[in-house]
């Protein structure tokens, strides 16, 4: 079991965090933005510096804005000068590749995918980047492993390949809200009944967070084209406004504060 | 003239194909008395023959009583004169994809069924809209899109076009849940609701194929494991025929006037033109035939 630091703006980061505690893991966890909006990114040199423990696996999950995955990776430089920890990178709104060009060792930077919520899911996508070490992707399949899920591998790309889908599914859904189509109820109703999908697409979205589905159409819109992945006006309204989802209690939905 | 108000008895149901006597049969087995009328009599006694076998296979099973399934039956009269669907309160239209077929259709019904009865159109890819405007009375033309197979699919979209009346779309959600149906209520636009949200279920998976990403079994891994997806978009495109997903790809392309986000892809085209199109043809992105 190892040492091991989240940091992260989601429901993903906040899943990560608490799956690998429950897998005996020692974890340490720095969660901003729509999971804590009491904490901001600047923060993290602090919680960086007030580790204790050597620390073995890094993970990331900077969802919501690239410039703060950016940032998170510059504070990573700072701390972990010359060392090798492997740093497992959310490729939701960057490749594996494009962090590690972010990174003083690019050669610690593994990409990796999946999509709330984790307790229906079975696998991890594990995605190196060029620069990636055989030694931090032998690390960070163990221990992506070692949370119950078996690592898929796949090529590096921005979106990875569910979180990709499923993003797009929920654009497409709020532009169909957007367009005065149909109600969110009965997009939802439709999408699992008429297809047999899992969730709603729009209650889906609200799960996993509107500002993370907008960071990763934001980041596919801008590696393969803005208007194949141009966010739907209502998702693009609802994630300005704070409206996140679940978490925040509006998004697509209202849903009772606890 | 009372539009939609009247109580929904007699079911007319246009087309005898795979949708058409599934919805014949459904509505046969909740009650209303139902005229199926088809052009050609061999595919109204194939028709008759498969809701029989359906009905006799959900009785052996306890699903219905024996009784049930003998009565549902003799609901069901066939005709091959779109005449006899005079008395129909609803006539239900499952004829084949053409605008051609179905604005002819609709203009003859017009001047056959009472001035208060509602003509509704199954169609996945044409505007309920332009079919309406053949008919005298547009405004009791509405969209009522039921989902393969039709005796198990809960979902109906009931789709608005431009001069529907509400009196009439309430009337055909009001018959929907009293075939037991989820009905969803939509806007006339292209793909209605799932033919258009599903898009990039497909769209997406084709391109990070294409880019090189992950292999057709792969992608579907990640989706089933990933998520709890039945299937993957590759295992459903070799169900659903990829020549039929390829053409709703293109239809809502096209008609959202070429919208990237809806733009179809060249390996779909490609599986088309070499006729892998899934399990029907024994290969798709994955092989059916016995040598595998």
């Amino acid at each position: 079991m190892s040492n091991v630091i989240v940091i992260g703006d989601g429901l993903l980061a906040q899943e990560v965090a608490t799956l690998a505690e429950q897998t005996g893991h020692s974890v340490t966890t720095f969660l901003y933005g729509g999971m804590d909006r009491s904490t901001q990114i600047g923060q993290v040199p602090e919680f960086l510096r007030e580790m204790a423990n050597r620390v073995e696996i890094i993970v990331e999950a900077s969802i919501a804005h690239r410039q703060e995955k950016q940032a998170v990776l510059a504070h990573l430089n700072d701390r972990f000068v010359g060392s090798d920890e492997p740093i497992l990178s959310a490729v939701l709104n960057a490749s594996a590749t494009e962090v590690g060009s972010w990174s003083r060792h690019p050669v610690n930077v593994v990409g990796w995918a999946a999509i709330p919520p984790l307790v229906d899911s079975g696998v991890f996508e594990l995605m190196p980047g060029k620069h990636s070490s055989a030694n931090s992707i032998a690390l960070a399949r163990d221990f992506l492993a070692s949370l119950g899920k078996d690592p898929v591998l796949v090529e590096d790309t921005v979106g990875g390949v569910f979180p990709r889908i499923i993003a797009n599914l929920v654009n497409e859904a709020a532009f169909t809200l957007t367009e005065q189509v149909a109600e969110a109820e009965d997009i939802d109703t439709a999408m699992k009944l008429g297809t047999n999908y899992p969730y709603g697409p729009l209650a889906w979205g609200d799960r996993i967070g509107l500002d993370q589905v907008v960071g990763i159409l934001t980041a596919l819109g801008e590696a393969y084209g803005q208007d194949r992945y141009r966010v739907a006006p209502r998702l693009a309204q609802l994630a300005q406004a704070g409206h996140w989802g679940k978490a925040s209690g509006q998004g697509f939905y209202t849903y009772p504060t606890e | 003239m009372i539009l939609g108000n009247a109580e929904v008895r007699t079911i007319g149901v246009i087309g005898s194909g795979v949708m058409g006597s599934g919805i014949a049969q459904v509505a046969a087995q909740s009650g209303y008395a139902v005229r199926l009328f088809d052009v050609d009599e061999t595919l109204l006694e194939k028709a008759v023959g498969s809701i029989a076998g359906f009905l006799r296979r959900a009785a052996e099973k306890g699903k219905l009583t024996p009784e049930a399934a003998e009565n549902a039956l003799t609901r069901i009269t066939t005709t091959l004169s779109l005449g006899e669907c005079e008395p129909c309160d609803l006539v239900i239209e499952a004829a084949p994809e053409s605008i051609g077929i179905k604005e002819s259709l609709f203009r003859e019904l017009s001047s056959i069924v009472r001035s208060d009865a509602i003509l509704a159109t199954n169609t996945s890819t044409l505007g309920v809209t332009q079919i309406a405007a053949a008919a005298t009375y547009p405004e009791r033309v509405v969209g009522m899109h039921f989902f393969n197979p039709a005796p198990l699919m809960k979902l109906v979209e009931v789709i608005a076009g431009a001069d529907t009346s509400d009196e009439v779309i309430g009337t055909v959600i009001e018959t929907a849940r009293h075939m037991g149906k989820n009905p969803v209520r939509a806007k006339d636009t292209p793909g209605f609701i799932v033919n258009r949200v599903a898009r990039p279920f497909y769209l997406e998976a084709l391109r990070l194929l294409q880019d090189g990403i992950a292999s057709p079994e792969t992608i579907d891994l990640l989706v089933r494991k990933g998520g709890g997806f039945r299937m993957g978009p590759f295992e459903l495109m070799d169900l659903i025929g990829i020549d039929v997903n390829y053409a709703a790809s293109r239809s809502v392309y096209e008609q959202y006037f070429q919208e990237p986000r809806f733009r179809p892809s060249i390996l779909q085209q490609r599986m088309v033109d070499s006729r892998h199109l899934g399990r029907k043809s024994g290969r798709g992105w994955y092989r059916y035939d016995e040598e595998t």
